[in-house]
């Protein structure tokens, strides 16, 4: 998987972040908003948050429902759980913890 | 979704794959419903059936699927070749069901703990010495004044406990009549409490019941006695029975499953020690002693102080000891006391049949053995036929570990039908067993419970024997070359050098086996032999035979008490 290393990190707290501002996203939404929020920087084969988003829902971070569409066809949506909200919190404090270290690491070689 | 789910999802993943395939479908769906080029967008999606087993293993617990795709297709393939698997679990539940037996009436007779509070703090009390014909012997009766001065020595750190050799009794609920028999245990009043035995109805003895010799007509009748003598009648209370002259009270019922402290005789009734008539002789040693250590007291100094008592007590009683030489004199004298444990309680049963036990055991270790070289010989015959079938699944990426857990589970699943079908041997032979050992006239009875302890022996067993005939033959399976198997087989030699060193195993073990059968066989009928012998052993001799020197190795020589 191209790119998927330096990603794993923050896939999960970009999906968390997507569905924590607009729940009631399918994996289509999510990719695209993934998309649009990070430009051409975070660019993936389209397939593969799936293994990420079953994997935090095996977790219980986010919650999955079959909806019928308007078509007829059916779509899984996903909702952010009260675990997924704590997740999110440790996350993002863990991403701003290594960012900042890397920055600091950054300015001083 | 928990794990629960994820071991759900195992058992249902037709219905997951569907279910992740409409998903991933869903998405390329969405994408051309925005407009996107079908091809365009299927391909930006990358490789469907990666993204679905990626998401399937999130989902379920992947080794545990591999597990279950392999029981599957292992019991498929044992259906295929109905005749090889069946012989080899005929053979293998002959095995495992005679091992379990044995680890049944082994574990009966002489592993599990008395059910009773801290068995493991029980030791039984013994003497040892150098005997009247100066052969070493040892022996654990005690008089009873001996036995109080002892208990008084000990008092703070250890509760003694005497306990008679149960023995077979005449007794009469109505007339004279009506002579029934019952096995009847004089024990210490206060044995119920040490032992934190509790009454199922009525009263157990205390202290107060063990204080004045021939003052206390109870008795308390064992829950096993109370079922199948009264059916449970809680009217028995009160009710009298006659024994020899004394009429004795019934005071209550010990709680089940307590039978006395003899593995291989079920007690019937307790009566107090006071009540038998040799409770004030200091010549007769009728009963024995156990000790109830308390937690973190040492041994050995509780033990120099029993030592003293019991040596103080016996140079007092031998000042009258008239006529005898006073070389046998000193032996007696210098007897040394030892404090053996005792958490599966004392009996003679347990010394007599110990050592042909330990052969049966042997024997039917050996058994399995055999029958595992025959079903390994069988794998391995079978596992060539599927050189090819193995050398494809290499080919196209099956891991060499997977496939040995591939073979290992159809091994298995060999192990657990043998042992269900070995299972019901067990269940049938138990009773049978027990009456293998008994002497005719003084049946023993043993508490011969199918629980935890046996079904785990089982399993364990089950395990080790897939271990010990599947691994050879999956390891040869797993490490075969694809490209000359697929080509026609490699050395057509090789697997029949593994073949015939198995059966030469096999033939090796037979003999074997046939030798120790043979030294059971004798010693078996000597212990018969001795078992028909009159019994009685609450006199003050008491021999207690065992199978010593029956194979020609030492042992416990038989016992017997001096000095009376």
């Amino acid at each position: 998987m191209p790119k998927s290393d330096s990603l794993q990190g923050s896939l999960d707290l970009l999906v968390l972040t997507i569905l924590s501002r607009r729940p009631r996203l399918h994996g289509y939404a999510i990719m695209s908003a993934i998309q649009s929020m990070s430009g051409e920087v975070l660019r993936v084969e389209e397939g593969s948050p799936y293994p990420a988003l079953h994997r935090m829902e095996e977790a219980g971070w986010i919650h999955a429902n079959w909806i019928t569409k308007d078509s007829g066809r059916r779509a899984r949506i996903y909702d952010l759980t009260a675990a997924g909200k704590k997740q999110l919190g440790a996350e993002e404090s863990r991403w701003q913890t290594v960012t900042s270290a890397t920055n600091r690491g950054l300015r001083t070689t | 979704m928990s794990l629960w789910s994820r071991i759900a999802n195992v058992f249902r993943g037709d219905r997951l794959n569907r279910e992740i395939d409409e998903e991933l479908e869903s998405h390329v769906e969405a994408a051309i419903e925005q407009g996107r080029d079908p091809a365009e967008a299927r391909r930006a999606f990358g490789s469907m059936l990666r993204h679905r087993e990626e998401s399937r293993d999130m989902r379920l617990i992947p080794w545990l699927e591999s597990l279950r795709a392999d029981a599957t297709f292992g019991l498929r393939q044992l259906r295929k070749n109905k005749v090889t698997s069946a012989a080899a679990i005929l053979s293998l539940a002959v095995a495992i069901g005679a091992c379990t037996s044995a680890f049944r009436l082994i574990d009966a007779l002489l592993l599990r703990p008395l059910p009773v509070a801290n068995p493991e703090r029980i030791y039984d009390l013994s003497r040892q010495g150098i005997g009247p014909e100066g052969a070493p012997q040892t022996f654990d009766g005690w008089a009873y004044p001996d036995f109080q001065l002892m208990r008084a020595a000990v008092k703070n750190q250890v509760e003694l406990i005497a306990v008679s050799y149960a023995e077979p009794v005449d007794l009469t609920y109505k007339s004279d009549e009506e002579i029934e028999k019952a096995y009847l245990q004089y024990v210490s009043g206060w044995m119920f409490s040490t032992l934190g035995i509790k009454p199922a109805l009525g009263r157990v003895f205390t202290e107060n019941d063990d204080l004045k010799p021939g003052g206390h007509p109870y008795a308390v009748l064992s829950h096993d006695y109370w079922t199948h003598r009264f059916g449970q009648d809680p009217s028995v209370i009160g009710r009298t029975f006659r024994m020899g002259n004394d009429l004795y009270e019934i005071a209550g019922v010990a709680e089940a499953p307590f039978t006395g402290t003899e593995p291989g005789t079920m007690v019937d009734i307790f009566v107090p020690t006071m009540m038998n008539p040799a409770v004030i002789r200091k010549d007769s040693t009728w009963h024995r002693t156990l000790a109830m250590v308390n937690a973190g007291a040492a041994l050995e100094p509780i033990r120099q102080k029993l030592d003293a008592t019991s040596r103080a007590f016996e140079e007092e009683r031998a000042k009258g000891f008239l006529g005898m030489r006073k070389e046998d004199i000193d032996h007696y004298l210098n007897q040394r006391v030892l404090l053996e444990p005792a958490a599966s309680g004392v009996s003679d049963l347990q010394s007599e049949t110990r050592r042909p036990l330990v052969i049966l055991g042997v024997l039917v270790a050996l058994v399995l053995l055999i029958a595992c070289a025959n079903v390994a010989n069988l794998m391995t015959a079978q596992a060539s036929a599927r050189a090819r079938e193995m050398a494809v699944r290499v080919s196209i990426g099956g891991g060499r570990w997977r496939l040995v857990q591939m073979v290992l589970v159809q091994s298995a699943w060999l192990a657990l039908l043998a042992a269900a079908v070995g299972g019901l041997f067990v269940w049938r032979s138990g009773p049978f067993l027990v009456s293998m050992i008994n002497p005719p006239d003084n049946p023993a009875r043993l508490l011969l419970p199918a629980d935890w302890r046996v079904l785990g022996f089982g399993l364990v067993l089950a395990l080790g024997v897939t271990l010990l005939f599947g691994l050879v033959p999956a390891l040869r399976a797993s490490s075969v070359n694809p490209v000359t198997a697929l080509k026609g087989g490699e050395d057509p030699h090789s697997k029949r050098r593994l073949m015939h060193a198995l059966i030469a195993v096999q033939v090796a073990f037979c003999f074997l086996v046939l030798f120790v059968a043979g030294l059971f066989v004798t010693t078996f009928k000597r212990l018969n032999g001795l078992f028909r012998r009159p019994a009685s052993r609450s006199r003050c001799c008491y021999k207690g035979a065992s199978a010593a020197g029956v194979l020609g190795a030492g042992g416990r020589s038989s016992t017997k008490c001096a000095g009376s």
